[in-house]
């Protein structure tokens, strides 16, 4: 679980990006250091089912549904952030 | 610049470390020879299978063999066409007309593989404008069939009826939405809560299915899987299935009370597009189909041998699945450590699977164990004998969990 912020407004692409890092850090063992242009899958040595896993913890943050579709193109922490900003800007 | 092939570069070297780690390759081993339904000779060895998935034993069942020669004498090897072509004999319309009896649904149609079936439905029956919502456990077949068609896809907490409802709660037309769950999941062994999971979405208006791959011919009075034992098979649109765990070969199906099914017969490109199933395999599926029916000893004799295997086990200090199935998985806590138990469990002429992730839940090494009702008293005895010896070879403490 995630520490609780105010998720009344839509949240903003930096919002969603230090939110998202701070998840990844629980799980990135890779020692480096998580930017929005951090690639999800090569950078961090995680598995497609960590990213899914990791998702889980953004919508429930968020309130949102992210669908699986959605994540065909995202590579990187700021791409995955701007999908999540898309949809909760029209939940 | 990069080559076509060096996205396999990362992939062979895993798997070369896999093999030099296990000494022998556990993703490629060669069944030499089969003894039985639960004994065969693996890289020399005569070992006792436990990692089958043939949870009644049915692969060497005496009529269904017959059933099986017979039909190879007189319908030849293989059907050469598609069920919409030149391939659809009186033994597969027999065989849906079968299922459709034995799940008391009026459709029934059969696929060439369970992945097929998944895949087939799926892909066919989501649009771009309808939802697939799908427990994040579920087979990587229901996870192609997602990606097959155009539907957007939802993924739910794994047998969270609450997390289900959050995201049918949010959508606009949850009529629209299916439902998608397993009976048994395959790699922990544990239940989905039909019964939670079936008032959720219906309550919402969307529509259910349940695969029963691993339950169907273990759970339910008359061994038709988790609907039948929860009492919810009413709630249930499609039940999917295949015919390569209990029924004991190999082919798919979907059976509905939904008359639309017939139209998805005719939409499925995995059932529009491969061959149908041979003759042979649709004799043999019919036989012990018949037997799982009229022999509840069957799964009596499977339960008990689960209560052996699972409490054993548990005594010893493993740590299982949170529930008692014949799908028994053994957490281990690294993947060295899982090498080193299979290789323990092989020397002792036990088989099971090693699973991996990410074909495991939580990321961690599994050794999948699957129960028969064919494993004897003195076969379970050498099962719980060779575990013993794997607690030794981990130093595991007296009764502490791995």
């Amino acid at each position: 679980m995630m520490e609780s912020t105010d998720t009344r407004a839509a949240p903003t692409y930096t919002d969603i990006v230090a939110v998202v890092s701070r998840e990844l850090d629980k799980v990135n063992t890779s020692g480096i250091q998580i930017t929005e242009t951090t690639d999800l899958t090569t950078e961090l040595n995680i598995d497609s089912v960590a990213v899914m896993d990791l998702l889980f913890e953004l919508e429930e943050h968020y309130d949102v549904s992210v669908p699986l579709n959605r994540l065909g193109d995202v590579r990187t922490v700021g791409q995955l952030a701007e999908v999540v900003r898309e949809i909760a800007a029209t939940a | 610049m990069a080559d076509l092939f060096d996205k396999f570069k990362d992939l062979e070297r895993d798997h070369a470390a896999l093999v030099e780690a296990a000494g022998s390759d556990p993703l490629g081993i060669r069944v030499d020879r089969l003894h039985s339904a639960t004994e065969a000779d693996i890289a020399g060895r005569r070992c006792i299978l436990l990692g089958s998935n043939n949870y009644l034993g049915l692969t060497f069942d005496a009529e269904a063999i017959a059933a099986g020669q017979q039909a190879l004498a007189d319908a030849g090897t293989g059907t050469t066409g598609s069920r919409v072509a030149n391939g659809s004999y009186g033994g597969h319309q027999d065989l849906e007309a079968q299922l459709a009896d034995f799940f008391g649904c009026p459709h029934a149609v059969l696929f060439s593989t369970g992945y097929q079936a998944n895949v087939g439905v799926l892909s066919a029956i989501a649009g771009a404008d309808d939802t697939l919502l799908i427990d994040s456990d579920c087979h990587a077949s229901i996870y192609d069939g997602c990606k097959l068609g155009n539907a957007t896809v939802l993924r739910f907490r794994h047998n969270d009826a609450r997390d289900l409802e959050r995201r049918l709660r949010r959508l606009q037309q949850p009529e629209r939405a299916l439902v998608v769950i397993e009976g048994i999941y395959s790699m922990l062994g544990d239940r989905a809560p039909v019964a939670e999971i079936a008032e959720v979405t219906k309550r919402h208006g969307a529509y259910l299915l349940v695969d029963e791959a691993h339950s169907l011919g273990v759970l339910g009075s008359s061994a038709r899987g988790v609907a039948q034992e929860a009492g919810v098979e009413d709630q249930v649109d499609f039940i999917v299935g295949t015919f390569s765990k209990s029924v004991g070969t190999v082919g798919g199906f979907c059976v509905s009370k939904h008359r639309v099914l017939e139209a998805i017969r005719l939409s499925a490109r995995a059932y529009l597009f491969t061959a149908s199933l041979p003759p042979s395999v649709v004799a043999t599926a019919a036989s012990t189909l018949a037997r799982i029916a009229r022999e509840p000893e069957l799964r009596e004799r499977l339960w008990r041998n689960a209560d052996i295997v699972y409490d054993g086990l548990a005594e010893m200090g493993f740590h299982l699945g949170p529930e008692k199935t014949p799908v028994i998985g053994v957490r281990m806590e690294s993947m060295e450590r899982g090498l080193l138990a299979w290789q323990t469990l092989m020397e002792h002429g036990i088989y099971v699977n090693l699973a991996l992730p990410p074909a495991t839940p939580g990321g961690g090494c599994l050794l999948r164990c699957s129960v028969c009702a064919e494993h004897t008293p003195e076969q379970l005895h050498r099962v719980l004998d060779a575990f013993s010896a794997v607690r030794e070879t981990l130093a595991m403490p007296p009764q502490a969990a791995e």
